[in-house]
Order: C-alpha cells, then sequence, then structure tokens
C-alpha cells in the first residue's frame, strides 16, 4: 500500500511533464522548440522579444508549475502566474504564452537557460554592432520596437522628422536597408544606401508624414532589421473666421430682417455648427416675447453648416435666415457655435420706440363711434389717451379733445398677453345725434418714449347688411 | 347737432385690448391657424381645424373646405355653418363688405353662396371648360370668374340666378397664379415679384423673392396668404394703399 502510493506521487510530475510541449510564436504560428532556441541578433541596447507557447499535448489537465530563467541579456518579460492548470490543447485559447526579452548591453554572444516545469531549453542571442538610431538633436538612441510620435499636424501639411544614424563603436558599419512604411508616412530622405558609417560618425535623415485626414496613423521605420514604431495624428484645417452679418444693423420692433454668416476664406475642410438667438428684454417684468424668432426650422436654433470651398455658411440648408424682431424692446443675441471653434456672439439692440399704429379705423354705428387701432408699444408702458373729432368739413366738435388715461388697461393686457406689445384696441364712443355727420377723428396715444398720432382717421359708415337669398 | 356723451375721461369707458389678429392660413399640416400681430411680427396661434384643403378669410368671415365640406367660420375661428360638398379645393371670393362670400368648386363647377348666416347653392348659366384660376364677388347679384384661355386670363361677369347673357374682357397683362380681392384689387405676380392692380388699373409692384410655385389666397381685408407649393414656406402679402409690402410668416 505505501509502496503504490510513492509510486503514484512519483509519477504524477512526469506525467505532466511529458504533456507539456513548448513553442516558439512569431506572431501567427507555432514552432515546436528543441533543446536550443537562437533568438536572433539585437544591437547593444535594443531589447528583441521572443514569444513562447506552451500546450498541454496530453489527454488529462497538466500544470505548468515551474518557469525559469538564469543567463545576462535575458529576462521573462510576461508569463502567467503559477501554478497555470493548462487544459488539453483544443485551440488557441487553451495554450499560455510568455515571452522572453533579449536585451544586450554589449557586443558579443549571450546565452541563458529556460526552465518550463522539466523541459530544459538553451536560449542564444547575439549582440551586433549596428548604428544607433536617434532623434536628431537627442542624445539617447532609441530602442527596438519604441514609439517615435510625430505629433499632430494639419491634412495636407508634412510633419517632418529627423533621425539620425550614429556609429558608437569602434570600428566602421554598413547600414544596409532603411525603410519606411505606413499610410501617409514617406522617407527616409538623405541617405544613400549602402551607407558606410566610420567610427564615431553620424549621418541625418527625415521621415515625414502627410495626414490626408483628420484621424490618427501609423507607421514602421526598420534600420537593418531592428523596428520602430511611428505614429502620428492628422487634424482637419480648422474653419475659417466666421462673421455673423445682419441685412439691415438697424435694430427695431416689428422688423423682419435676415443673418448671413461669412467665412474669411474659402473653407478648407467641412463643419457644423448652430445659431441661436436669444432675447433679453428691457421692459421690467417682461420675461420673453414669441414673436422673435425664426422664420423657418425650429424657432431659435438654427443648424449651421459648412462646405468644403464654400465662403459662406447655410444657415437651416439656406444662405440666410430670415428672422423678425417681435414687438419688445431688448437685445436680441445670436450666438454661433462652430466645431472646434469658440462661441461668438453678436447682438442686436431694440430699442424703446413710442407706439407704432399698424391700422388705425373708425367706423359710425347706430349711436356710438367705434375707433380700432392695432399696433404695437415696445415699452409696455402706454397710458394716455386723446381724441379730437371733426365735422364733414374737418373743424374740431366742440367737445375738444377727450382725454383718458388707459395705462391700468393696457398694463393689465401687458401682463397676461402672449404677443409681445401688440395690441388692437377698440375704443366705443356713445354718441347722441347723427353720427354721419362725425367726419373723422385724430387718436393720440402716449407711452414712456414719446406720443404717437393717428391723424384724422376717415369714419367709415355703418357695413351694409347681408342681401336677401335671391 | 351732433353731441359727444362722456366728454370728461373718468366717465369715458376703457378700452377694450385684444392681441391684433391678422386673419387666418391654411399651414403645412393642412391645419386652419389664426395669425396674431403686427405688420413685421407675427405669430400663429394654435390650430383651430384640420384636413383643410382651402381656406379663406375677408377680415370677419371665413371660409374652409374639406374634402367633402365647405364651412363658414366668424373671427375667432368658430365655425357657423357647414354643407356637403364635392371633392377638392374650391376657390373663395367675398363680397365688398365682407360678411357675404362665394365659393367655387371646380369639381362640380358649382358655385355656392354664404349670405352671412346660411349657405345656398348659386343657379348660374355657366359651363366653363376653361380652367378657373380666381373667383370674386363684385357685386350681390354678379359673380366672376377669372379663366385661363391659351396665354391670356379672362374676366367672365356672370349675373347669378338669372339666365342672362355672360359679359366677358381680358385682363391683359395678368397671369396666374392670381387673386381677386374684395376691394376689387387683382394679385398677381411678374418677374421681379408681386403686382397688386387697384381697381383703378394702377399697378403696385412689390419687390419679393417668389417660390418656384405657389397659391394665393386672401388671408384678412389686406392681406393674401402666398404659400409655396413645395416647401411649407408661407409669406403675407401686404396689399393696404401705401403700405405694401411682402413678409414671411413663422412655419
Amino acid at each position: 500500500m505505501i509502496r503504490r502510493t510513492l509510486l503514484f506521487a512519483l509519477l504524477l510530475p512526469l506525467s505532466a511533464l511529458a504533456q507539456l510541449q513548448v513553442f516558439v510564436f512569431n506572431g501567427t504560428t507555432d514552432t515546436p522548440v528543441g533543446s536550443l532556441v537562437n533568438v536572433g541578433a539585437a544591437a547593444p541596447g535594443d531589447t528583441l522579444e521572443t514569444r513562447f507557447h506552451v500546450r498541454n499535448i496530453g489527454d488529462g489537465p497538466a500544470t505548468l508549475e515551474t518557469l525559469t530563467l538564469s543567463g545576462q541579456a535575458f529576462t521573462i518579460a510576461s508569463a502567467p502566474s503559477l501554478p497555470y492548470i493548462l487544459a488539453p490543447y483544443v485551440g488557441l485559447a487553451s495554450e499560455v504564452e510568455f515571452d522572453v526579452d533579449f536585451s544586450p548591453t554589449s557586443l558579443g554572444s549571450f546565452s541563458a537557460f529556460l526552465a518550463v516545469n522539466g523541459n530544459q531549453i538553451a536560449l542564444q542571442g547575439t549582440s551586433v554592432a549596428a548604428a544607433e538610431v536617434l532623434i536628431l538633436g537627442s542624445q539617447t538612441p532609441l530602442t527596438a520596437g519604441q514609439t517615435i510620435s510625430f505629433g499632430s499636424g494639419v491634412v495636407g501639411t508634412a510633419i517632418i522628422q529627423n533621425f539620425s544614424l550614429f556609429n558608437t563603436s569602434s570600428a566602421s558599419l554598413t547600414v544596409n536597408a532603411v525603410t519606411v512604411t505606413g499610410t501617409g508616412f514617406s522617407g527616409p530622405t538623405g541617405l544613400t544606401l549602402p551607407l558606410q558609417l566610420g567610427s564615431g560618425q553620424s549621418q541625418s535623415f527625415q521621415v515625414s508624414l502627410t495626414p490626408e485626414a483628420g484621424t490618427p496613423y501609423q507607421g514602421t521605420l526598420t534600420v537593418d532589421g531592428r523596428m520602430f514604431v511611428l505614429t502620428g495624428q492628422g487634424l482637419d484645417p480648422p474653419l475659417p473666421i466666421a462673421s455673423i452679418a445682419f441685412a439691415s444693423n438697424v435694430g427695431a420692433s416689428a422688423q423682419q430682417n435676415s443673418i448671413t454668416i461669412a467665412l474669411a476664406s474659402a473653407s478648407e475642410v467641412s463643419g457644423n455648427g448652430t445659431l441661436t438667438m436669444a432675447f433679453q428684454p428691457s421692459v421690467a417684468g417682461v420675461t420673453d416675447d414669441p414673436a422673435i424668432q425664426f422664420l423657418s426650422g425650429p424657432l431659435r436654433k438654427a443648424t449651421v453648416s459648412i462646405v468644403k470651398g464654400a465662403s459662406s455658411a447655410l444657415i437651416g440648408g439656406q444662405s440666410s435666415m430670415a428672422f423678425q424682431t417681435g414687438t419688445t424692446a431688448g437685445t436680441i443675441t445670436f450666438t454661433l457655435t462652430l466645431e472646434n471653434n469658440a462661441p461668438q456672439q453678436t447682438s442686436l439692440m431694440i430699442p424703446d420706440s413710442p407706439i407704432i399704429l399698424d391700422v388705425a379705423n373708425a367706423v359710425a354705428l347706430l349711436g356710438s363711434l367705434n375707433i380700432s387701432l392695432s399696433g404695437f408699444d415696445n415699452t409696455y408702458s402706454a397710458s394716455q389717451m386723446v381724441f379730437i373729432f371733426y365735422d364733414l368739413k374737418g373743424n374740431p366738435m366742440p367737445q375738444g379733445a377727450i382725454d383718458v388715461n388707459a395705462g391700468a388697461t393696457f398694463q393689465q393686457y401687458f401682463s397676461s398677453t402672449q404677443a409681445g406689445g401688440s395690441f388692437a384696441l377698440l375704443a366705443e364712443f356713445p354718441v347722441s345725434g347723427n353720427t354721419t355727420e362725425i367726419g373723422s377723428v385724430t387718436a393720440q396715444i402716449a407711452n414712456s418714449a414719446g406720443a404717437t398720432t393717428a391723424q384724422q382717421i376717415p369714419i367709415a359708415p355703418p357695413p351694409a347688411p347681408p342681401t336677401p337669398p335671391i | 347737432m351732433v353731441a359727444l356723451v362722456a366728454a370728461l375721461p373718468s366717465a369715458w369707458p376703457q378700452p377694450a385690448i385684444a392681441p391684433p389678429q391678422l386673419g387666418f392660413v391654411r399651414d403645412g399640416a393642412s391645419a386652419l391657424r389664426p395669425v396674431y400681430g403686427v405688420t413685421g411680427s407675427f405669430v400663429l396661434g394654435s390650430p383651430l381645424a384640420g384636413k383643410i384643403v382651402s381656406e379663406a378669410f375677408s377680415g370677419s368671415i371665413g371660409l374652409l373646405k374639406t374634402d367633402s365640406s365647405l364651412a363658414a367660420f366668424d373671427s375667432t375661428g368658430k365655425r357657423l355653418a357647414s354643407i356637403n360638398a364635392a371633392g377638392g379645393p374650391a376657390l373663395f371670393a367675398f363680397s365688398s363688405g365682407g360678411n357675404t362670400a362665394l365659393a367655387y368648386i371646380p369639381s362640380s363647377n358649382s358655385l355656392i353662396e354664404w349670405r352671412g348666416s346660411v349657405f345656398a347653392p348659386v343657379p348660374a348659366n355657366y359651363d366653363e371648360p376653361d380652367t378657373v384660376l380666381a373667383i370674386a364677388f363684385p357685386t350681390p347679384l354678379e359673380a366672376a370668374l377669372m379663366v385661363q384661355r391659351k396665354d391670356t386670363i379672362w374676366e367672365l361677369d356672370l349675373p347669378l340666378g338669372k339666365n342672362q347673357a355672360i359679359s366677358q374682357h381680358a385682363l391683359i397683362g395678368v397671369r396666374a397664379p392670381m387673386l381677386a380681392l374684395l376691394t376689387g384689387d387683382l394679385v398677381y405676380s411678374d418677374s421681379h415679384g408681386i403686382v397688386v392692380r387697384r381697381s383703378d388699373v394702377t399697378e403696385v409692384h412689390i419687390a419679393a423673392p417668389l417660390p418656384a410655385s405657389f397659391s394665393l389666397q386672401q388671408m384678412n381685408q389686406n392681406w393674401v396668404l402666398l404659400m409655396d407649393l413645395n416647401s411649407s414656406a408661407q409669406f403675407a402679402i401686404h396689399t393696404a394703399p401705401g403700405r405694401e409690402g411682402f413678409y414671411r410668416l413663422p412655419e
């Protein structure tokens, strides 16, 4: 019984050992390794990474328990936490990876021993003399695999990066191949290959990135097999400076105006934005005037689009956007917001004005005169009214001027209406006698900005009743 | 002897004040909507009726046509009466006082009169094969039909209710679309904008960027609605003498 237990304990590691197989992975395929792996050559200061895969080629589970490395210039760069249980191999997902870096610091041959459970694998690498690659002006050599950022640049404009090749060894060396790949990247320029570099000599060259779109760019620079990653960012050219212009710069109520957006130059790029309008009344207690709005699309917000090559923007799909100024004094502010640009504002002041009368009618009815006044008071302060009636010859009627303070009535109206400062007033005057002898009436109405007079409004006869059916 | 009662301000009654109304329009959703405001500052009110095919407003009464009915409404938009009517649009005209009106329904070639409280079909001795562009209601006993005959628009003066001869004359220089107002004025377009031909044959030209195709309808006594037939854009034409102008209405 005791002997069986000892035998089982001895056999278990052997079984696990036999089940694990180590592969070198080149990024696409796995190649089984034997007892020796040559990782290749690297220049002093470079790092050459080798990727290994471990598979369980048995029928049952196996445990990766040991992963060690001993030797100069080699290190395990990444590895799974141990112990690591591997299921029988059925595909990529069932294997485990560890990476070994070869980073020589001097010329010569290097070796190390890699232990994977009981598998002993010898690693060999060679450090060869190679020109150092530097960014011109920098004292720090680039290491293979290092990323060099070109920064960002406007589409169509080349970003040039200067490099230099420097022979730090005591003997001359030859650079045989320098290549650049990647969309947008070009070069090298300034090199004639093969390049002979004596000890201590250097040679500069350039690589350029010319972005074709506002997107990230990535490429490679390879110097005799040592690859460096190149990155950059394309930037769309900025939209030209835009300026808001009104068809009329005269601020007044009850105006239909239009707005255009001119560009300082033809745009090199398409772009979008918004144009909003906001209103700040100058009338105390008034918060808004719904008549102040764009005349198409959403009331106070319009889309702005700039087409490549255009010298003006489209507002709501049109070359200009009509708006109206309402009937309330205050400030209308337009805010233009374009992509990647700070918002800009332009205001149109609507000053206080005396009442503007749009319609003034008078009609004689049986026993009364009705006077209709339609217009707007953008100060919301209408108060004193004066009416003077005239006979058919144009002479004032003997009653003289009739004054009325309608301030309270107007205030009550303005406090409840949604019509801004516009109003339609009906004044009914009881009359005794023949109303047809009254020829006209002059109406004066005042607000805080002044008085407005509708002179000699003719008094129309009563409307005829409908004719009887034929 | 005429005497104004209440010569003292304290005895004079306060005026009635309300939002000014500029008429009615048919909006892009075929709804009847009041227009409030003053010249140059318009606000559309809430929809009052839907499925409108045609509408017009004189300043005191309005007519509207749905696909199957003809109705009259007052200045508040309240429906006064309606009758069944043949399908399709209608043309409207108002009498000079604005209280009576005519409707012409092309699909049935029929005239219907609004007499202030009821609709009444109007017998007329008329059988016009040409396209009727507009109608007018110049007198209580007469209708006028503006018809397109080749390149010329003719006005046919049609006695109502009597089997009398039709008189006709060419409206030289007028082109479709056109509208006859209750004032007797004609509204049409030229290459520069809108033309208002007064009843005394003088013309007022209003510069305006006109849509490629449009219709005209009376929206108030001194206002004409111009509807862009290819978009939801609507415009208001002010036809009052001395105040003529062309404005865009909010959508």
